[in-house]
């Protein structure tokens, strides 16, 4: 998956448009300042989700944090496997580690989220 | 203990049991659970053996489980007719009923019933487990808490109604077995009198062990048909199971006591374990202010010094509360919930155990601590502990919260490293903000 082609908030998740599909999932840097994956709890398929709002977990042996929706959308799919395998998102953070599929709302809501190079940027200069 | 205690303060005592010594908590409680869950513990504990470069092979023998338990159970039950032996303490088989606030009629299937008399009575009848309209245990497919302790195998499905302390640690219990557990509560969480944030926490644990939570819900139906069941929830769903635990609370045994012969509809106390009827009193579950043995001993303490003519009170402010699912729960006092809509003003201090070295050697990083404080020296009102060790952590602030400690005065206390009390003092640390081990809460956005 090319990198350039995500979009990203404050909150260190990643999203993915395709069509009206969005994939979300968590960025390579949280995951990396994160440390092992422990366990993910988010939602199930039909469940809507707010942008901005929390709606899942995810804990790692550092620390528990929420995820914080980056669009507004009903849940389509889940990453069953991250149920066995929660480190799948260390591992592949914008490909198997993906979390959930939303179908998205408002389009226009991806416009505030932040390019690649701009949440590198982000990053780069700390919170 | 009531009678242990009596006769050493002097007094003959006899006492009646219709079961072997050790009431519920030696026989269908407390020790013979915790001898399961100790080899479910041991089982995952083997699990998880490789992340210490360790490899162990082996096969869980079920039946041999069983034994130990059984084994267990009888060596305590034995212990406790050697002390009787050993105080001259008279033990009577059978079930007592009133005759009159001083004569009691023992009966007993094997013997003829006999009568006795004594100046002072402690009823200490205990609890059984109780039911639900609708829902009723047949002993083989739907099972209460006594009967599942005799379960010759390990179900593949299991549905527990009841996420209290007993369906929690069987939900724990099978889901270590193999087994998949769906878990059913009326209430919006499981272990639903703790503190709102520990459930959060459990239910989190829960969901990695795979067991599916059915939160505010209950169970309209269950049929039977060839070997399974299906149980039905209110809003329609349904849950196909082999076997049902039915876990949903425990009822006073008070039927047989023959209390209607001395007047008395019931065993209400006052402080002193003392019944409405003088010379009568009643300890434990049958009272069933705090269904916890714990609590039943020390009441029988208090009615026994108070029947022997040395006055006590009952004191409830400070009872340790365990639940021993994996991970452990424990706690003393108040939620945070329970302390705001008293006091107004507290103050919360949290650590997680995530932070500690000692727990990431012992690989259990998952729980927390949490103190809750009042008033401007932060006493300390109540404890909450999810994680390892919790039900042996828990009586630091037992003692803390009995001595009326401040947050301060445990923050102060040198704790060794590396230990899971550590954890303690840094929460106390934390009500104030000055963890060692935390970082600065972040300024929050509004």
């Amino acid at each position: 998956m090319m990198n350039e082609d995500l979009r990203f908030n404050e909150d260190h998740l990643w999203v993915k448009l395709e069509g009206k599909t969005a994939t979300i999932g968590v960025s390579a840097y949280a995951q990396e300042e994160l440390g092992d994956i422990m366990s993910v709890d988010f939602p199930s398929v039909g469940v809507k989700i707010e942008k901005g709002e929390p709606f899942g977990e995810i804990e790692s042996v550092k620390t528990v944090t929420e995820l914080v929706s980056p669009i507004t959308g009903t849940i389509l799919d889940v990453n069953a496997d991250l149920k066995d395998n929660p480190s799948l998102i260390n591992d592949d953070p914008y490909g198997d580690g993906w979390i959930l599929q939303v179908s998205v709302e408002e389009l226009s809501e991806l416009d505030s989220l932040m390019t690649h190079d701009e949440y590198e940027k982000h990053t780069e200069e700390g919170e | 203990m009531a009678a242990i205690h009596g006769a050493q303060q002097g007094a003959r005592v006899c006492c009646i049991e219709m079961n072997d010594l050790g009431g519920t908590c030696l026989h269908k409680g407390c020790i013979p659970t915790k001898y399961l869950l100790a080899a479910a513990d041991k089982l995952t504990k083997a699990r998880d053996m490789e992340q210490f470069g360790l490899t162990v092979h082996g096969t869980l023998l079920w039946k041999k489980v069983l034994e130990g338990k059984d084994k267990v159970v009888s060596i305590q039950s034995r212990g406790i007719d050697a002390l009787f032996r050993s105080w001259n303490i008279t033990f009577l088989k059978g079930r007592a009923s009133f005759l009159t606030p001083t004569a009691l009629r023992v009966h007993n299937e094997r013997e003829r019933s006999r009568d006795i008399t004594a100046q002072k009575v402690i009823v200490a009848a205990g609890s059984s487990p109780s039911s639900i309209p609708g829902i009723e245990w047949d002993g083989q497919s739907i099972v209460n808490s006594d009967h599942i302790l005799d379960l010759q195998t390990i179900p593949e499905s299991v549905l527990i109604i009841g996420a209290g302390a007993i369906g929690c640690e069987f939900a724990c219990l099978f889901s270590t077995l193999g087994t998949k557990v769906t878990l059913v509560e009326m209430m919006s969480r499981p272990l639903p009198l703790e503190d709102e944030e520990i459930s959060d926490i459990f239910s989190r644990e829960l969901k990695k062990r795979h067991i599916v939570l059915r939160m505010e819900t209950r169970v309209s139906s269950l049929a039977k048909k060839n070997g399974t069941i299906t149980a039905r929830f209110e809003e329609g769903e349904s849950v196909v199971v082999e076997r049902v635990l039915v876990a949903t609370g425990r009822k006073k045994n008070t039927d047989g006591l023959g209390l209607e012969n001395i007047g008395i509809t019931d065993l209400r106390t006052n402080e002193k374990m003392e019944t409405g009827i003088k010379g009568i009193y009643a300890v434990g579950d049958v009272v069933g202010k705090k269904m916890l043995a714990h609590v039943a001993s020390r009441e029988g303490i208090v009615a026994i010094d108070n029947a022997l003519g040395k006055p006590a009170c009952m004191d409830y402010r400070v009872i340790p509360s365990t639940t021993f699912s994996t991970p452990e729960v424990a706690s003393v006092g108040m939620t945070e919930s329970q302390a705001r809509n008293e006091h107004g003003d507290i103050a919360v201090g949290r650590f997680p155990f995530r932070v500690l070295g000692k727990a990431h050697v012992l690989g259990e990083i998952a729980g927390m601590i949490k103190v809750v404080t009042q008033g401007k020296h932060r006493e300390i009102i109540g404890a909450h502990i999810i994680g390892p060790h919790a039900t042996e952590l828990i009586h630091e602030l037992c003692l803390a919260m009995a001595v009326r400690a401040r947050a301060q005065d445990l923050s102060e206390i040198i704790h060794a490293h590396p230990t899971l009390g550590e954890a303690v003092s840094e929460a106390m640390s934390a009500v104030s903000g000055h963890a060692i081990h935390l970082p600065r809460e972040p300024l929050r956005k509004t």
